[in-house]
């Protein structure tokens, strides 16, 4: 028993060590080659923001499309605070956040009780507020002579500072940027891993499965729900200020894009909804192959193209293969192991 | 001033018969199937096209090509819902919503590959069109024809749907699955030719709001996407699967647009639609005529 425990151990060690040394060394091996550098942190910020969608909409089971908004709500506070006032991009992070959870939880609270997609129905209409409230609110700045717009459907900047970590902002390479995302991404996984084998993990899967048989168990649901969406908030205001900091530049309409909000349902639904590895596989094939049929249309008369396929695929995927990708996968691998 | 603001619920009301068609297409196939189609704004954006295509490709008469855009729009809702839809008729809620979510982007890049992303309006000249946007002045108010015909047509249409349906077989054959599907199998009805029926009409109402919209208001692909937004809010106000109520939902969305799109910043109109939508989606969710348990 002892030795079984102490190979399993360093087996898992093992993987563990050859993970990390892969994870430092693909991105390393590609610095020259910024395009593919951005594949790799454009896979691992769609792990990250359809992770925070998995955990309302796959553990808890409440269907909702508010991330975006929340998202946007930390690109918009770290980047106008670091604006107007000159604060730390990690303050910044940490207060966008804050914000979020705030006007996440603000916003779900009177929303708990809708059942199924009433609730997908209000997080649209919240979203889609939201966009036209920040497209039209413009800050004005009184610089010496003149007055200054910013914000609204201009946009901001955000203030260019020298390369260092300090700032969050790095000019000549991609590779910071990408190490940063992984080092959220695998501290979000091993959350992740902590709390879905905790007792409020539990919770969340018993109200997924049935909400009277939970609560009449002493399941607090409401309280469940709204930590699942701090959670959430939490996670998508995080990847909202490393978008910011990654473009240097906000804009109502490409940071509070629903299609995106889609994109981040859809691909955590075709690698596997409420499963731990399903938004990883999902962004694993969907950025890939979106990113390579952008290139091949893009810019040519079929430019629309890459849309159409990719829904054509999705379509396919959820009438043939309903339990997702992770969900087919494990089953072959178990006719395997039979 | 007393005047501007009658022409300006005029026009809201007006604006609210073209919004109700939309709605009862999406509040048909909601309360069949209990399925929300979030492709419905798509769907009317494709209906607009249709209208574009026949009547300057093929030189019919724009009232005529909104006739057989219903007709194309009825056929191809059979086709979706017999492709697309029966497949996943008995799946997880979500997969519901993932795949309608799909077939709208589908519908909405495919109108900008044929179509391209430039805005298109229907030429002045062309047949009826010429009468259709006449301006008639009627003392305190101005409407034109083409603005005028949706909302008694939208009227008519109700009445006329809500006689299919308490009248004929097949529209209580459709009201039967609404109420209980196994029931109605067992009955003997057929509940999957109901579910196709009930796919074609919805579309063709989407379709046709799409075609009479066409007559005095310009095309884009991404013109879909706040008609989602108004026809949900038309069908919660009135109630899921409620005809009439998604009717008296939709005329009230149009004038409480109008109103305020004149009274405040016009850009703002769509967040007091939006505020009102989520304050009645927490305070009633089964809206004004509730007709059955649904969500």
């Amino acid at each position: 028993m002892n030795g079984f425990n102490l190979i399993s151990f360093s087996k898992k060690r093992l993987r563990i060590i050859v993970f990390v040394v892969l994870m430092i060394f693909i991105p390393y091996l590609l610095r020259d080659e910024p395009f593919y550098v951005d594949l790799i942190i454009k896979i691992c910020f769609y792990t990250f923001l359809s992770t925070a969608w998995n955990i309302t909409s796959g553990y808890i089971g409440m269907i909702s499309f508010n991330h975006i908004a929340l998202f946007g709500i930390g690109a918009y506070t770290s980047t106008l605070l670091q604006a107007l006032y000159g604060v730390n991009a990690w303050i910044g992070m940490l207060l966008g956040a804050l914000v979020a959870i705030g006007v996440g939880v603000g916003f779900i609270y009177p929303a708990v009780r809708l059942k199924g997609l009433f609730l997908a129905l209000a997080t649209l209409a919240f979203t889609a507020a939201i966009q036209i409230l920040f497209l039209n609110w413009r800050i004005v700045i009184y610089e010496e002579t003149w007055t200054k717009y910013i914000g609204g459907a201009v946009g901001v900047f955000v203030p260019l500072k020298g390369e260092s970590l300090l700032d969050f902002q790095w000019h000549a390479t991609k590779l910071p940027y990408c190490y940063t995302m992984m080092i959220f991404l695998v501290l979000q996984y091993l959350f992740m891993i902590k709390f879905v084998k905790s007792r409020t993990g539990k919770f969340f899967i018993a109200i997924r499965e049935d909400e009277e048989a939970a609560s009449s168990l002493g399941i607090n649901t409401t309280k469940s729900k709204l930590m699942a969406n701090a959670i959430a908030a939490l996670f998508s205001s995080i990847a909202g200020t490393f978008f910011a900091q990654y473009l240097l530049f906000v804009e109502p309409v490409y940071i509070f894009n629903l299609n995106f909000m889609f994109e981040i349902a859809l691909l955590t639904i075709l690698g596997g909804l409420g499963e731990f590895y399903g938004p990883l596989l999902g962004s694993l094939i969907y950025v890939p192959l979106s990113t390579a049929l952008r290139v091949t249309f893009g810019g040519t008369t079929y430019t629309g193209l890459t849309q159409i396929i990719l829904g054509i695929l999705l379509i396919i995927i959820m009438t043939r293969i309903p339990g997702g990708l992770y969900g087919y996968l494990s089953k072959i691998s178990e006719r395997i192991k039979v | 001033m007393v005047n501007i603001i009658l022409q300006v619920i005029i026009n809201g009301l007006l604006m609210g018969g073209i919004y109700a068609m939309a709605a009862i297409g999406l509040t048909m196939i909601w309360g069949v199937m209990n399925f929300i189609n979030f492709a419905s704004g798509q769907m009317t954006m494709f209906g607009m096209y249709i209208t574009l295509l026949l009547s300057i490709g093929m030189k019919l008469d724009p009232l005529t090509a909104v006739m057989i855009t219903v007709i194309i729009m009825f056929i191809m809702g059979l086709f979706i819902e017999k492709i697309v839809i029966e497949p996943i008729v008995l799946s997880p809620r979500l997969y519901q919503v993932v795949v309608s979510i799909a077939m709208g982007l589908i519908l909405e890049y495919l109108a900008f590959m044929i179509w391209g992303a430039e805005i298109k309006s229907m030429p002045k000249t062309l047949g009826s069109m010429k009468f259709l946007s006449k301006v008639m002045d009627f003392g305190l108010i101005r409407v034109s024809p083409a603005r005028f015909i949706p909302l008694p047509a939208a009227i008519i249409l109700t009445i006329s749907l809500h006689y299919f349906l308490t009248r004929t077989r097949l529209g209580l054959g459709i009201r039967g699955v609404a109420q209980n599907t196994t029931a109605a199998y067992l009955m003997g009805i057929d509940v999957r030719r109901t579910y196709t029926l009930t796919w074609g009409l919805g579309v063709s109402f989407m379709g046709l709001s799409g075609g009479f919209l066409m007559l005095f208001q310009p095309a884009y692909p991404a013109v879909g996407l706040e008609f989602i937004l108004i026809s949900f809010i038309a069908v919660t106000l009135g109630g899921a699967g409620s005809y009439v109520g998604t009717f008296v939902g939709a005329v009230v969305m149009g004038v409480v647009e109008a109103l305020s799109g004149f009274f405040l910043f016009p850009a703002l109109r769509q967040v007091v639609y939006l505020s009102l939508f989520m304050i009645m989606l927490f305070i009633r969710p089964t809206g004004l005529f509730p007709t059955k348990e649904a969500g």
